[in-house]
């Protein structure tokens, strides 16, 4: 007899409300041919922090929290906890990469203050360049939709 | 060579002899109990109660079946452990406490209710078939203590003779549906039973299942079923709002 406890029920209720609102925007913006940008970043913004919560519910469940790393070891098909683990990982990391790219843009797009010499790097946007391609490969297409088609900052 | 343990229904007289030769020899702590009516004694199979007589009275007499973990050549337990905890060691299936994250996947997969997680300790543990004695030469401490020989252990093939012939005799004995349980059941149990009938009467699945047997068909199920109801809506809906503003701009023309 399997009895779900309140971490269980909370984390499908929040996983349910993270992937419908990042699913559920993308589609409108897909669908509309990007009319609706800005709804995605709002999708993402809901979405992304309910499945970190959701992820810190599903760790305190479990027998010994601390050995979560466990299953970051392992890949494995037969295990739907196993591939769980892994999608909601890439899931969670692909909508952080692209929130901290935004602040990225965000900055650059608003310069208020110079940061030392102009040849130096800067944390936040040459930070924000380096992230913007590693998130295309880690999201692969799904958040492509939602990095806008801007020309790339370091050119901007 | 294989090794694997037979137990007989019709021997055994339920002493409960294995239970408290499990115990000992594991350092298992006793269960809290009450009396609820019947003899059967600890409540239920629990991290650390790793074997439990049963009493079942659906045959027509009062039987007795020992129950602990099956040891399955296609275990579930294994198939679906996300943190590669458990493993097979020849026929037996161990779970490595110092992998083991408590997630608790193993205790619902399992066909044969026999993996537990009720324990402080917070890992999934089991029957682990006695690794200790048997890999130096010994035969399980409930095989050992049994009084009425009703558990045997020994080298499969010489195990499953001895079932078949055990099974024979009960059915020229009038059983007329004895049979030998665990021979080809999820890959063949390195436990083995002689039962006088039918499985589900002694609490054992009739067709145990691997819980993995389905998996394509329910990921594909569960991506298609997602799939249809989130993106149908949303295409149908923006398709009739172009279908109108291609008739808006028509009627202007």
């Amino acid at each position: 007899m399997i009895t779900w406890e309140a971490p269980i029920w909370l984390y499908l209720w929040l996983a349910g409300m993270a992937g419908g609102a990042c699913f559920a925007t993308v589609l409108v913006n897909a669908f509309s041919r990007g009319a609706y940008r800005p709804l995605v970043r709002l999708g993402i913004y809901v979405g992304v922090p309910l499945a970190v919560i959701g992820v810190l519910l599903l760790v305190t469940d479990l027998g010994i929290p601390l050995r979560f790393w466990h299953l970051m070891l392992i890949f494995k098909p037969l295990s739907a906890m196993s591939m769980g683990t892994w999608i909601l990982f890439f899931f969670v990391a692909a909508g952080i990469i692209a929130i901290i790219q935004w602040w990225g843009q965000s900055i650059v797009t608003y310069p208020t203050a110079s940061c030392g010499a102009s040849w130096a790097p800067h944390p936040v946007t040459d930070g924000a360049a380096f992230l913007r391609p590693a998130s295309w490969g880690v999201s692969s297409g799904f958040f492509y939709e939602t990095s806008g088609k801007e020309r790339p900052i370091h050119l901007s | 060579m294989a090794k694997a343990a037979l137990i007989d229904i019709s021997k055994c007289m339920g002493c409960r002899g294995c239970q408290v030769a499990c115990k000992q020899w594991n350092g298992r702590q006793a269960v809290t109990t009450k009396n609820t009516g019947g003899y059967e004694n600890p409540p239920a199979l629990s991290a650390s109660t790793w074997t439990r007589v049963e009493f079942y009275e659906g045959y027509g007499q009062w039987s007795f079946r020992k129950h602990q973990c099956m040891h399955c050549t296609e275990a579930s337990c294994e198939a679906v452990c996300p943190s590669g905890a458990i493993s097979h060691s020849g026929e037996v299936v161990l779970i490595d406490q110092q992998k083991c994250v408590g997630c608790g996947y193993c205790v619902v997969a399992c066909p044969f209710d026999a993996v537990h997680r009720d324990d402080p300790r917070g890992t999934a543990q089991k029957c682990w078939f006695c690794f200790d004695r048997v890999s130096n030469g010994l035969t399980p401490a409930c095989a050992k203590t049994c009084p009425p020989k009703a558990i045997l252990f020994g080298d499969r093939e010489e195990m499953l003779a001895m079932g078949s012939k055990r099974v024979q005799e009960l059915l020229a004995a009038g059983t007329a549906r004895a049979n030998l349980y665990g021979e080809r059941e999820v890959g063949g149990t390195a436990w083995l039973y002689v039962l006088p009938d039918r499985p589900s009467l002694f609490g054992l699945p009739d067709r145990p299942q691997v819980a993995t047997t389905n998996l394509i068909a329910n990921w594909l199920g569960g991506v298609i079923t997602a799939g249809v109801v989130t993106v149908l809506p949303f295409w149908l809906l923006f398709r009739r709002r172009q279908e109108l503003e291609k008739e808006k701009s028509a009627k202007r023309d």
